[in-house]
């Protein structure tokens, strides 16, 4: 996915649950902070953007609508080549005080609406807790471009306290990787 | 061939029947986004059974297309194990659509199917995937 899908994206998703701003959450975020030419190709090579309405209900009625309009194998998917996957504010792990470094993506090709964007050191929390193959080579590929830091990544698993074995396998993928 | 005698004789829509047969006792994916991705491949499977050549004909479009987008080996991995599956045994194309595991959840995220279902389809698919007994315990 390039930066200007993500915009591309924000704009529509906004629209669809009639909200100024919307959480990024998932590989995509890191766009936010990253454009597609900064980045490794493992990290953009997702077709889909994990999207959170800021306010839904327990049902995800909102998060339905998104998948609804412009999700997987919609009109709008097959135009355009990336979809929006409707996605609940809760669906990932994430390290304490990560609302405070949201990265916001607001310009014209959002409509001036935003995006918030996980911070990428707290996106690769929420990833090395899934802990799937696919979440490591992506925060390796990443770390390999020196784009993150892991100490940063390791202090923020540390402030995890919900999931223990998660966490703590995920501290032992990350200090493994600072010792290679 | 009626679907049933399909069924009995063991050829290849049998087989495929019989996965959607086994798919539509929903297995248990925790992930709501994930049980979306699932229904839309069975209905998408559904139809391969029914008539496979405009799908695949549609799949493989929007395959052609996306190579057309700059992307790592990575992802151009992922379109060649879906030309591949395509290419190949239907029975096997619907199996790996509708498998649970970690790589088929993944292979799925990066669909060629877009187009194919209708959206009145696409709404069933997604209502079907909120249905309680389809979350895992």
């Amino acid at each position: 996915m390039r930066r200007s899908e993500l915009e591309h994206a924000i704009r529509a998703a906004t629209e669809i649950v009639r909200a100024p701003a919307v959480y990024i959450f998932g590989s995509q975020s890191i766009l936010g902070s990253f454009t597609e030419d900064e980045l490794p190709a493992e990290a953009t090579m997702s077709d889909e953007v994990d999207i959170a309405p800021l306010d839904d209900d327990d049902a995800g009625t909102l998060a339905t609508e998104l998948d609804a309009a412009i999700g997987e194998m919609s009109p709008f998917h097959e135009t355009h080549g990336f979809y929006v996957q409707g996605v609940s504010k809760t669906t990932a792990v994430l390290p304490v005080g990560w609302t405070e470094r949201l990265v916001n993506v607001s310009n014209a090709n959002t409509s001036g609406r935003t995006g918030l964007c996980l911070e990428p050191h707290d996106l690769c929390v929420a990833k090395l807790i899934a802990g799937r193959e696919k979440d490591h080579r992506f925060v390796g590929a990443l770390l390999e471009r020196g784009l993150l830091d892991a100490r940063v990544i390791a202090e923020r698993l540390q402030t995890l306290r919900d999931d223990d074995i998660r966490r703590d396998r995920a501290i032992s993928w990350i200090r493994s990787t600072l010792q290679s | 061939m009626a679907r049933e005698t399909a069924v009995e004789t063991g050829s290849v829509l049998g087989q495929i029947l019989r996965l959607l047969e086994a798919a539509a006792r929903r297995p248990a994916l925790e992930r709501r986004e994930d049980r979306v991705s699932y229904e839309l491949h069975r209905l998408v499977a559904e139809k391969i059974a029914e008539n496979p050549a405009p799908v695949l004909a549609k799949a493989a479009e929007n395959l052609r297309r996306r190579l057309l987008r700059p992307r790592g080996s990575q992802a151009a991995g992922w379109i060649q194990e879906w030309e591949q599956l395509m290419a190949g045994d239907p029975t096997e194309l619907v199996e790996a659509m509708l498998r649970t595991d970690e790589r088929s959840i993944d292979l799925r995220q990066m669909t060629p199917f877009a187009g194919v279902l209708s959206q009145e389809e696409r709404l069933v698919a997604i209502r079907n995937a909120g249905r309680t007994e389809h979350a895992a315990q």
